[in-house]
């Protein structure tokens, strides 16, 4: 059943182009990760799911609806950014209390057990009282995907959420990832993490130049890259 | 020279009465400031396009002209367009219309300082836009913006010497007339000076205290 639907997406920025006439789908439930090269435009189209970006044109719905509401649209995506971007006068309890008890009108006794469960899932049960500022990378990467799971969201993007991590600290924020993935949530993850992309996801898409060059299972992706400028990448990446 | 104490307490309470003058035109200027301020931030922060511009030309002009201008102009001009206020009043409004453009711009800055990923974060949760701003980046910018208010409100304190110049009986003014009455100079510019220092010494004071509240 179809979750997300995007149609033909096109996104300038002055001469760049950065989305240039991009379809893709996604299945409740399904796992996407997205690879390619850095302005291959991979960040921008999932910026266009929650609007973080305006595409310049095309469609996008969400549960077959057209977002008209940018709020609520936003209620129902989460995001995971490259930076955390933690609230940073707040503790971990608070960043994951914070949108359930502003905006979905929790009371701060709700919104605090809802966060501990959270930080317990993502294996920061003890550090619920932790400014930011006091916790690791990897620690403050889990805060930030529990604030975005306390909105209960029907789809998480993740935007290269390991790529300011030190590479001991990878592995504890893709295994939160790769546990969300198997309890069923839709995932769409833009990474260069192959590991990951072949231990987790149910599909693999590559871009170049603003377009879906290639789009395949892991097996295949891999295995039998359908596109000479992805058997490139792939050499580039896998290679040293 | 002599330092004449006999002068020197003479004319002190004289002094110590506009002291009270130049603390009443400050606080009250102050207070207009702390509710201006806010409203000229948010709107050039939140505002639709008009009102934005609308608020950034009316700082641009007021941070453009020196505050014995806007002084003049509320206590000469706008009379003329029907709204007749006191010297003391005329004063409090163009100090704290002066006082909320500079904290307003101090506002702002300090909140865009905070960088786009504190935003998006924000509005990525669902947050709306005026929410993101009230809820989650003006706690955060609240310690960026107090250290350099209060500058600001010392500089507001200074600035009240200037309504000697529409006869507000303040501190500057009391303290020319008493030199041109006396001749006593050096006896009545050490007051003065003692009095700011001590006015503008206690809101520095307090302003501290709030810093260490604020980042504690």
């Amino acid at each position: 059943m179809t979750l997300l639907a995007a149609n033909n997406l096109f996104k300038r920025f002055g001469s760049f182009t950065a989305l240039d006439g991009v379809d893709l789908d996604l299945d409740r439930g399904e796992r996407l990760v997205i690879c390619g090269p850095s302005g291959s435009g991979k960040s921008t189209l999932i910026r266009c799911i929650n609007r973080l970006e305006e595409p310049d044109s095309g469609t996008i719905t969400i549960e077959g609806l057209p977002a008209t509401d940018l709020q609520s649209l936003r209620r129902r995506v989460g995001m995971v950014f490259q930076q955390f971007n933690l609230f940073p006068n707040l503790t971990a309890r608070e960043n994951v209390a914070i949108g359930p008890r502003k905006l979905l009108g929790l009371s701060r006794a709700e919104a605090d057990a809802r966060a501990e469960a959270l930080l317990d899932r993502v294996q920061l049960a003890g550090h619920a009282d932790k400014l930011p500022s006091r916790l690791s990378g990897g620690q403050q990467q889990r805060v930030a995907i529990a604030r975005a799971l306390a909105m209960e969201p029907v789809l998480m993007l993740f935007d290269e959420p390991t790529s300011a991590l030190d590479p001991e600290m990878i592995r504890e924020v893709l295994d939160v990832m790769v546990e969300l993935g198997e309890g069923g949530m839709s995932m769409i993850v833009v990474t260069h993490e192959m590991g990951f992309a072949r231990r987790a996801a149910d599909r693999i898409c590559f871009m170049d130049q603003g377009r879906i060059v290639a789009m395949a299972p892991p097996q295949q992706f891999f295995e039998a890259p359908p596109h000479p400028r992805l058997v490139r990448f792939l050499e580039n990446i896998l290679g040293h | 020279m002599s330092f004449d104490w006999i002068a020197f307490f003479e004319y002190l309470p004289r002094l110590i009465r506009a002291s009270g003058v130049t603390l009443q035109v400050s606080l009250l200027s102050l207070g207009l400031a702390c509710v201006l301020a806010p409203i000229l931030a948010l709107s050039r922060l939140l505002g639709p396009t008009l009102l934005r511009s609308a608020v950034q030309a009316f700082i641009e002009l007021i941070r453009g002209l020196p505050p014995l201008v806007v002084i003049a102009f509320c206590y000469f001009a706008l009379p003329k367009l029907g709204l007749v206020l006191s010297g003391f009043w005329c004063g409090v409004l163009a100090l704290g219309v002066v006082g909320a453009v500079y904290a307003a711009e101090i506002i702002r800055s300090a909140i865009e300082s905070l960088g786009k990923g504190q935003l998006e974060a924000a509005l990525a949760l669902g947050f709306a836009r005026w929410q993101a701003v009230l809820d989650i980046l003006l706690p955060q910018a609240l310690r960026r913006i107090l250290p350099p208010l209060t500058n600001e409100f010392a500089n507001l304190i200074k600035a009240s010497s200037l309504l000697s110049v529409i006869s507000v009986h303040e501190i500057s003014q009391v303290g020319q007339s008493l030199i041109f009455e006396t001749f006593v100079v050096i006896e009545i510019l050490v007051q003065m000076a003692i009095l700011y220092l001590i006015i503008i010494g206690t809101v520095t004071f307090i302003s501290r205290r709030l810093e260490k509240g604020l980042s504690s």
